[in-house]
C-alpha cells in the first residue's frame, strides 16, 4: 500500500502525465473532432485516417482510454500529492506554505465539479416570437413580450434583447419587462436562459371583411369558412422575399399550393403585408456541475496568488 | 482616426529608435545601460495607451476588442515591463534581457500595423460587451508580458556557458514566470471561464483557443514542477520556458488564423 502510495504521489509521474495531456491537447485541436468518418479519409493517408478512426482520436475528448483515463490518474495523482504535502506541512512548527495545497484542492474540486458538469450539462434552443411562450418544469411561464434587435449603420449586430416576463403557476409575476441580452443571462431555479441569436421570419397581415387586423405566422394556419389555410413561407422565385407568400389551401380533401401578394384575398381576408421580422433564439441551460466549478475556479485563482507570492517575497 | 494612427505611428518609430540604441549600446566596452531608451519606452507605452483610451471613447466600450487593440496593449505592457527591470535593483539587470523583450515590442507593433490586421476603431458584437472582457484580456496579457520576459532570459540561458551568469538568467526566467503564471491563471482560464459561462451557457468548450490558452498553461505547470519541486539547474526549465512563449504566439496568432472556433474574432 504504502509503495502504490509512494508512486501514486511521485511528481516525475505528475509531470509526465502533464506532458501527455499537453501533447494531446495540442494534437486534438490539429485533428478535427467529431466530423464524419469520410473527412478523415478525405484528409490523411488511409492508415492514419484509420487509426484515428479505430483510436477514437476523433472524439478525443471523449475517449476513455486517450483523455478520461489518463485524467482520472492525473487526479489521482494530484489528490495523493496535495495530501501528502498538506500532512508535510502541518508537521512543520514554523514557514508553512499552503498556497500550492490550496491550488491543488482547488484543481482537485474544478475536475470533480467539470466531471459533473459534462455529464449533468443540458441544454435546448427555443426560438420564441412577440407574445409566445414556454412552460417551464414548475409550470410556471416565460412569455416573450417584445424582442429588439439593432444593428450597427455598418450592418454589425449590436444588440440583441429580449423582453421576458416569467409568471408563476399561481399568476404572480416573477420576473416583470426583464431584459434578457448577450452576457447578461436569467437565472431561475437552476436554469439560465441566454440570449443566443435570432431567427428571421414572416409575417403575413390580413384584414378581415369588418376591418379588424389578423396576423399569420410564417408555419401556422388559419381556418375559415370550412378551408384552412397555411402560411409555408415567402416566395423567393422573384427573387423578392416581400412581394409573395405561398399559401397551402386545404379544403375537404384538396389541398392547392396558392401565391398571394398585398391587395390579394385568401377567403374572405384581404392581405395588407408580408412583413419580415426577428424571433428571439434563446438557450436554455441546466448545469448543476457549475456550482462547483465556479467556487473552485476562485480557489484556484486564490492558490495560485498565495503561492507566488510567497515565492516572490523570498526572492527579492 | 487620423490622430490615433498617428500616436500609433509615432509610438512604433520611438521604440524602434530605442531598441536600436540599446542594441548599439551592447557592443560598447562600458556594460553600464545607456541612459534614454528606457524612458523612450515608457513614453511611447503612454502614447500607446493614450491611442487605447482615445479608440475606447470613440467607441463608448474597453479597445480591446480587436486583434489590432490587443497587440497595442501587449506591447504596452511589455515596454512598461521594460522600463521596470531597467528601473528595478532586486534583480540583475542584463541589457541582452532589456533588448530580446524591446525587439519583441517592435514586432508585436510592426504586426499590429501589417495590411492583414483591421484597424478601424469598431464598436463591440454583442458577444464581446461585457465587463469580463476587460478582465480577461489584461489579466492575459499582462501575464503573457511576463512570459515574454521569461521567454528571452530563457534563450540566453540556453546559449550560456558561464556558471554564475545561468544562475542570474535561471532567476530572471523563473521570477517572470513566478508572476506571469498567475496573472495568466487569473486572466486567460478563470475570468474566461466566468465570461463563457455568462455569454455562451458553457464555461468550457475545448474551443480551439480554450484549449490551446490550457496548454499553455499546462507547459509553464511542468516548468514550475520541474524547476521547484524536482529543482532541475539544467537546460529543461528554460527549454520549457522557451515551449511556454511559442504556445502563447501560436494562441493569439495560430487559433486566429489556422483554426477556427468560438473566439474567431479579428
Amino acid at each position: 500500500m504504502k509503495y502504490f502510495f509512494r508512486r501514486l504521489k511521485s511528481v516525475r509521474l505528475a509531470v509526465a502525465l502533464i506532458a501527455y495531456l499537453t501533447l494531446t491537447c495540442v494534437l486534438a485541436t490539429l485533428v478535427p473532432q467529431g466530423a464524419a468518418p469520410g473527412k478523415y479519409h478525405n484528409l490523411y493517408p488511409e492508415f492514419l485516417a484509420d487509426l484515428i478512426l479505430q483510436t477514437g482520436f476523433n472524439r478525443f475528448f471523449n475517449s476513455f482510454l486517450l483523455f478520461l483515463f489518463p485524467a482520472f490518474l492525473f487526479f489521482a495523482n494530484l489528490s495523493a500529492c496535495t495530501v501528502d504535502r498538506f500532512i508535510r506541512e502541518l508537521r512543520k512548527k514554523s514557514a508553512r506554505r499552503h498556497g500550492p495545497d490550496i491550488l491543488h484542492l482547488g484543481l482537485m474540486l474544478l475536475t470533480i465539479g467539470s466531471i459533473l458538469s459534462a455529464s449533468l450539462h443540458s441544454e435546448k434552443s427555443l426560438t420564441l416570437f412577440p407574445g409566445s411562450y414556454i412552460t417551464l418544469p414548475d409550470e410556471s411561464i416565460l412569455r416573450l413580450e417584445t424582442f429588439h434587435f439593432e444593428r450597427y449603420p455598418d450592418g454589425r449586430p449590436k444588440n440583441w434583447t429580449s423582453v421576458l416576463n416569467l409568471i408563476a403557476p399561481d399568476g404572480r409575476v416573477l420576473k416583470a419587462d426583464y431584459k434578457l441580452r448577450v452576457n447578461s443571462p436569467l437565472r431561475y431555479k437552476g436554469y439560465t436562459f441566454y440570449q443566443a441569436s435570432y431567427s428571421p421570419y414572416f409575417i403575413l397581415e390580413l384584414r378581415a371583411p369588418d376591418a379588424s387586423v389578423t396576423q399569420l405566422y410564417q408555419g401556422r394556419q388559419i381556418s375559415m369558412d370550412g378551408a384552412s389555410y397555411s402560411f409555408m413561407a415567402p416566395s423567393m422565385a422573384s427573387g423578392d422575399t416581400g412581394g409573395e407568400a405561398l399559401i397551402r389551401a386545404t379544403e375537404g380533401s384538396n389541398t392547392r399550393i396558392i401565391r398571394v401578394s398585398p391587395g390579394d384575398r385568401i377567403g374572405s381576408l384581404e392581405v395588407l403585408e408580408i412583413k419580415e421580422e426577428s424571433a428571439s433564439v434563446v438557450q436554455a441551460v441546466r448545469d448543476p456541475g457549475y456550482l462547483l466549478v465556479l467556487p473552485a475556479m476562485f480557489i484556484v485563482a486564490l492558490g495560485t496568488a498565495l503561492t507566488f507570492i510567497q515565492k516572490i517575497k523570498e526572492l527579492v | 482616426m487620423i490622430f490615433s494612427a498617428v500616436l500609433g505611428t509615432s509610438a512604433f518609430f520611438i521604440f524602434l529608435a530605442a531598441t536600436a540604441l540599446q542594441a548599439a549600446w551592447l557592443f560598447r566596452r562600458d556594460k553600464r545601460p545607456d541612459p534614454i531608451s528606457s524612458w523612450a519606452f515608457v513614453v511611447a507605452a503612454v502614447l500607446l495607451t493614450a491611442d487605447l483610451i482615445i479608440r475606447s471613447l470613440r467607441t463608448r466600450f474597453v479597445a480591446l476588442t480587436s486583434t489590432y487593440e490587443s497587440l497595442l496593449f501587449y506591447a504596452a505592457v511589455l515596454a512598461f515591463l521594460v522600463f521596470w527591470y531597467r528601473r528595478q535593483k532586486k534583480l540583475t539587470y542584463w541589457p541582452l534581457v532589456s533588448f530580446g523583450s524591446s525587439f519583441i515590442v517592435v514586432v508585436l507593433l510592426a504586426v499590429a500595423s501589417s495590411p492583414l490586421i483591421p484597424k478601424e476603431a469598431l464598436p463591440p458584437i454583442p458577444a464581446l460587451q461585457s465587463a469580463w472582457l476587460l478582465l480577461h484580456v489584461s489579466f492575459t496579457f499582462i501575464g503573457e508580458a511576463f512570459f515574454v520576459a521569461s521567454f528571452v532570459s530563457a534563450l540566453l540561458f540556453l546559449f550560456t556557458k558561464d556558471e554564475a551568469r545561468r544562475l542570474d538568467l535561471d532567476r530572471i526566467t523563473y521570477m517572470a514566470i513566478a508572476v506571469g503564471y498567475p496573472t495568466f491563471t487569473a486572466g486567460a482560464l478563470v475570468f474566461g471561464a466566468i465570461w463563457a459561462e455568462r455569454a455562451w451557457g458553457r464555461w468550457w468548450s475545448w474551443d480551439p483557443k480554450e484549449t490551446w490558452a490550457l496548454v499553455t498553461w499546462l507547459v509553464y505547470t511542468i516548468y514550475l514542477h520541474v524547476r521547484l519541486i524536482m529543482k532541475r539547474k539544467d537546460s529543461w526549465p528554460s527549454i520549457l520556458a522557451v515551449i511556454g512563449f511559442l504556445c502563447t504566439v501560436f494562441t493569439f496568432f495560430g487559433v486566429n488564423y489556422l483554426l477556427r472556433g468560438l473566439h474567431s474574432y479579428r
